[in-house]
């Protein structure tokens, strides 16, 4: 298990680079340091000197990845590629276009996005887990039919109607918490209780439908059979068999997005007003800074990665079959 | 002796109305063995599940009265009906891999019967989880507790299920089919382990099975059910000296074996009806021969003939009306008469020398070869032109293993395979292309083995096209036809999909097609292990007539010796990757000399109705990765002798033709030489 442990993290590594490569290329085919220049510079400024010199104080005066110019190992080395972009590796993001620094952006913002993010990953899964239980335990009855044409009916509405229809109607209408915004202390309760609610909200459908499938194909298996051929009750076949079978595909889909919670959520983020990484990124996309957004992929990248590893070692966790073999 | 448990006109129902289960009646009596024999589909298992109340929700009870000593099942509520469950009538399933919970140890899985109904926790629990494994035979009981169903094999995995179903201390235990998914030593071993529960108990035993060997060793009372109904019942000796209703006598006709060599099994031709659309006579009328008029109107009413057996036909009540009977050998010998072997000294058309086939095992970061897992080690054999070699063994012999690799699906580490005196092995894609052309493979099961999307005609042509071996539209309709027609199927099945078809119908389709680009040697690969007794003699039948008429050599791969006897010429037998009998069918299954193949065929159930025999052989088959040192199987052999743990037997011959790997015979003084 160690030995393909390291082996994974190894495969990380090709990984990497390659995500940097393309965020790299694709970043500058729509967007060359020109143009970076003058959106920062605003058009009342900009003039070739300008340019000139931000983009020299900037870094980006040199060629994308290769430097004919300069000799020996330089021609790859001193380029905007290995400037901006190998340093990464170390975890060194550097400075963002406005001068701040990447690395200490990222530690302030996580914990708001993590305030939200964590909740709704936790009180999710709890009740997606419950209500999918629900619908299995009453399978085949009127319950059953009401409980998968709500989650149908959940699942086929936008994400962006949740935030807004619940912004207006609990915020606007009835005035119970505030639009939005953010505060410290106990008083941010306040601020976050509605995205939480509304995050747990627009996943309850496609997740417990997904969910109810996995008990139902669980409940139909032999061992089920022989579990209530011993004298088990509906209820013991339930949570002594049923649910521990069926949460290892659930745990091992769920493991691998709980890293990128620190990422936070681009929507409800910008919508909220959280001060976390998501808007974070949508704020540097609109910015066109590049430094920001190739930080927050690379990031992105590594807690997946992270995720898939995680996912790898909480198989050998739930199934005795993986962990014994 | 009183009666433990007592149906009366149990009907259960489908939703759409369709009885699979038509007012059964039967008593089991305490220490008695009732088997309920059946072909898949008659209402068996569902017969069980009724009794227990644990029918799937498309299923429910109609009717009927089950009584288990004092208590009406089916009217207890839901609460006292769990207590009965595991308490007062156990039951075990089929598939002992997929019946016990993954992730649970099967000390947990034992425990949760015994808290359940004897009130045992912690300690107590454990001690008693213990003592029934040991009941059961399982050695090294308390470290076994503690590990799951995945680490333990088939055999083990069952007896597991027993343990958990003797927790309650039944006294009647129902048993689905306990052995059909075990291999034939291992199925001794736990229809040993059943009788001997049942002597120190004296439980009832509800056996369900579809084999008339299993019924021949356990049962005390038989019942025979065709179609949701009970069509004989009748104890073992009566049942097996003389069947009373035409579908018994008929599945014992259609039993392979080596009396009926050379002449075609009595096969029951057509399939069960569907059971939503019954017919009003009786159920088994379309497929009897010996139906008639009557038969087709008016559904027979039970008869009880002298000494108790029971028959529902209408040949026994109203006996002067019933029209003479054809006699058995009438039937018998419609088919073509039986064919001298192809000569003997034809040169081989597939030889086979020292064949290896090994699986890596990758280990560490950088998934080095850190060991072979040798599935197939050394393998020869050759098959002459128009013979059948059969290649017996157990699961996880490697058997299937070198079926692929003589076709080249699998890449051979070694050794080579000449087919009609060309090398195959080391030949490129397109140069073994063409010489596929002459060898086909049928697989096991032909519900998973045709595509399911694609129609027979296409299915037939898919392989003609990849081997060229297709030309004019027109021509190749006719051929089709012709090809269907060969197999037994109307020509017209051609545009329909595999799921249309029964499984006998499916195998017959999968033989087509192989067939269809004229090849010389069919690999078989258990092709009716799948099947029903009956749809496997119609199977059999067309393997052996177009063997006569085509000139076919088949490689029979095969767990099934009744099945060898009766359609091979030459048999080896495979144990561990490894050849350790070889011989004509005679030789080695009248004469065997390795003990393994002893063990082998002591092992199969005798149909004689003489009752049980006793467990020739313990003990698992090793890991294939682990092979023991030595004789691979003298950990299990009751002859192993010190030399046999050190070197590989060589072979030795003690006939023209027949070869075994064994220190018993001929190298055995070379082996104590050597020690002394």
């Amino acid at each position: 298990m160690i030995a393909y442990l390291i082996r994974r993290m190894l495969y990380a590594i090709p990984v990497l680079i390659g995500v940097n490569l393309l965020t790299f290329a694709l970043f500058f085919v729509v967007n060359t340091p020109d143009d970076m220049a003058r959106v920062q510079l605003g058009i009342k400024r900009v003039t070739p000197e300008a340019i000139e010199q931000w983009k020299q104080r900037h870094g980006y005066d040199k060629p994308l990845l290769y430097n004919a110019r300069a000799a020996g190992m330089d021609r790859f080395t001193d380029t905007i590629f290995f400037d901006k972009s190998a340093s990464m590796f170390v975890f060194d993001f550097g400075y963002s276009d406005d001068g701040r620094s990447i690395s200490r952006e990222i530690v302030t913002r996580m914990g708001p996005s993590l305030s939200i993010a964590l909740p709704t990953f936790l009180i999710g899964l709890v009740s997606y887990v419950t209500f999918a239980l629900l619908m299995t335990l009453f399978r085949a009855t009127a319950l059953d039919i009401v409980g998968v044409t709500l989650c149908v009916v959940l699942m086929s509405i936008s994400g962006l109607f949740y935030i807004i229809g619940g912004q207006f109607l609990v915020s606007k209408l009835w005035h119970w918490v505030p639009i939005s915004g953010y505060g410290g202390g106990f008083d941010n309760f306040r601020f976050v209780l509605l995205p939480i609610v509304i995050g747990v909200a627009s996943g309850i459908g496609a997740s417990s439908r997904w969910y109810r499938t996995i008990f139902l194909e669980e409940i139909g298996k032999d061992y089920v059979r022989t579990a209530r051929a011993k004298g088990v009750s509906e209820l013991g076949v339930l949570f002594r068999h049923v649910l521990k079978n069926a949460m290892i595909p659930i745990l091992t889909g769920v493991v691998v997005v709980i890293p990128l919670l620190f990422m936070g959520s681009l929507l409800t983020e910008s919508f909220f007003g959280i001060p976390g990484l998501g808007s974070y990124t949508i704020d540097a996309i609109n910015a066109q800074d590049f430094s920001v957004v190739r930080a927050m992929v690379f990031l992105g990248s590594v807690l997946y990665i992270a995720g898939l590893i995680l996912t790898d070692i909480s198989y050998t966790l739930v199934d005795p079959r993986v962990r014994l073999s | 002796m009183s009666a433990v448990l007592k149906v009366s006109g149990l009907v259960a129902r489908l939703h759409n109305g369709a009885r699979i289960v038509d007012d059964l009646s039967f008593e089991i009596r305490q220490g008695e063995t009732f088997a309920l024999l059946g072909e898949s589909g008659c209402g068996k298992s569902m017969t069980a599940l009724s009794l227990l109340r644990l029918l799937p929700d498309s299923v429910q009870v109609d009717g009927g009265k089950v009584q288990l000593a004092d208590a009406d099942l089916l009217s207890l509520p839901e609460r006292d009906m769990r207590k009965v469950r595991g308490g007062r009538m156990a039951m075990i399933f089929q598939e002992p891999g997929l019946s016990l919970n993954p992730v649970m140890t099967v000390g947990a899985q034992i425990t949760e019967a015994l808290a359940l109904h004897r009130g045992l926790r912690g300690a107590a629990a454990e001690a008693r989880c213990i003592e029934l494994l040991q009941q059961v035979g399982i050695p090294d009981a308390p470290r076994r507790l503690h590990e799951y169903p995945f680490q333990m094999s088939g055999g083990m995995k069952q007896r597991v299920m027993i343990a958990m179903a003797l927790a309650g201390q039944p006294r009647l235990l129902i048993a689905d089919e306990p052995t059909t998914a075990l291999d034939v030593t291992i199925q001794a071993q736990v229809l040993q382990l059943l009788r001997d529960t049942q002597q120190q108990n004296g439980m009832a035993l509800l056996l369900i099975t579809h084999d008339l060997g299993v019924v021949a060793e356990m049962a005390h009372q038989v019942a025979v059910m065709y179609a949701g109904h009970i069509v004989e019942q009748a104890t073992r000796e009566q049942l097996f000296a003389a069947p009373a209703h035409p579908y018994t006598q008929k599945l014992f006709a259609a039993l392979p074996g080596a009396q009926r060599r050379g002449q075609p099994l009595a096969a029951i031709p057509g399939s069960v009806p569907p059971l939503q659309d019954i017919p009003r006579g009786c159920r088994f009328a379309s497929r009897c021969d010996r139906a008639w008029a009557l038969c087709h109107e008016q559904a027979p009413a039970w008869t009880t003939l002298d000494g108790g057996q029971g028959v529902r036909c209408h040949l026994y009540a109203t006996a002067d009306a019933a029209p003479a009977r054809t006699s058995d050998a009438e039937v018998a010998v419609q088919g073509p008469q039986a064919v001298a072997p192809a000569q003997a000294a034809a040169e081989a058309l597939l030889q086979v020398d020292n064949l290896q086939v090994y699986f890596p095992i990758r280990k560490g970061i950088l998934q080095r070869v850190a060991g072979q897992v040798k599935a197939v080690d050394g393998v020869s054999l050759s098959i002459k032109p128009g013979r059948t070699l059969a290649l017996v063994g157990e699961s996880g012999c490697g058997k299937t293993t070198t079926g692929k690799a003589l076709l080249q699906l699998l890449q051979p580490a070694a050794g080579s395979v000449r087919f009609a005196g060309n090398e195959l092995t080391g030949l490129d894609a397109q140069a073994l292309r063409k010489q596929r052309a002459g060898m086909q493979m049928v697989f096991q099961d032909p519900y998973a083995s045709l595509n399911p999307k694609m129609r027979v005609a296409e299915i037939l042509q898919e392989g003609m096209a990849a081997l060229g071996a297709a030309s004019s539209n027109n021509d190749r309709q006719q051929y089709l036809d012709a090809l269907l027609g060969q197999v037994g199927l109307a020509a017209e099945s051609k545009w329909r999909y595999p799921h249309e078809f029964s499984g006998g119908q499916r195998q017959r389709i999968a033989i087509a097609r192989a067939l269809a680009v004229n090849p010389r040697l069919l690999i078989c690969d258990e092709p009716t292990s799948a099947l029903d007794v009956s749809v496997q003699a119609q199977i059999l039948n067309l393997l052996k007539s177009l063997q006569q008429e085509l000139g076919l050599s088949y490689l029979f791969i095969t767990h099934n010796l009744t099945v060898v006897e009766y359609l091979a010429h030459d048999v080896c037998v495979m144990y561990l990757g490894r050849i350790v009998e070889r011989g004509a069918v005679a030789e080695v299954l009248h004469a065997p000399r390795h003990p393994y193949t002893q063990a082998l065929l002591a092992a199969v159930p005798q149909i004689d109705g003489r009752g049980a025999q006793m467990v020739s052989v313990g003990g698992d088959m090793p890991s294939p990765a682990r092979p023991p040192q030595g004789c691979h199987f003298h950990p299990r052999c009751p002859h192993a002798m010190p030399v046999c743990r050190e070197r590989y037997p060589q072979a030795s011959a003690s006939g023209a033709t027949h070869i075994v790997h064994c220190y018993l015979y001929g190298n055995a003084a070379e082996g104590t030489a050597g020690e002394s």
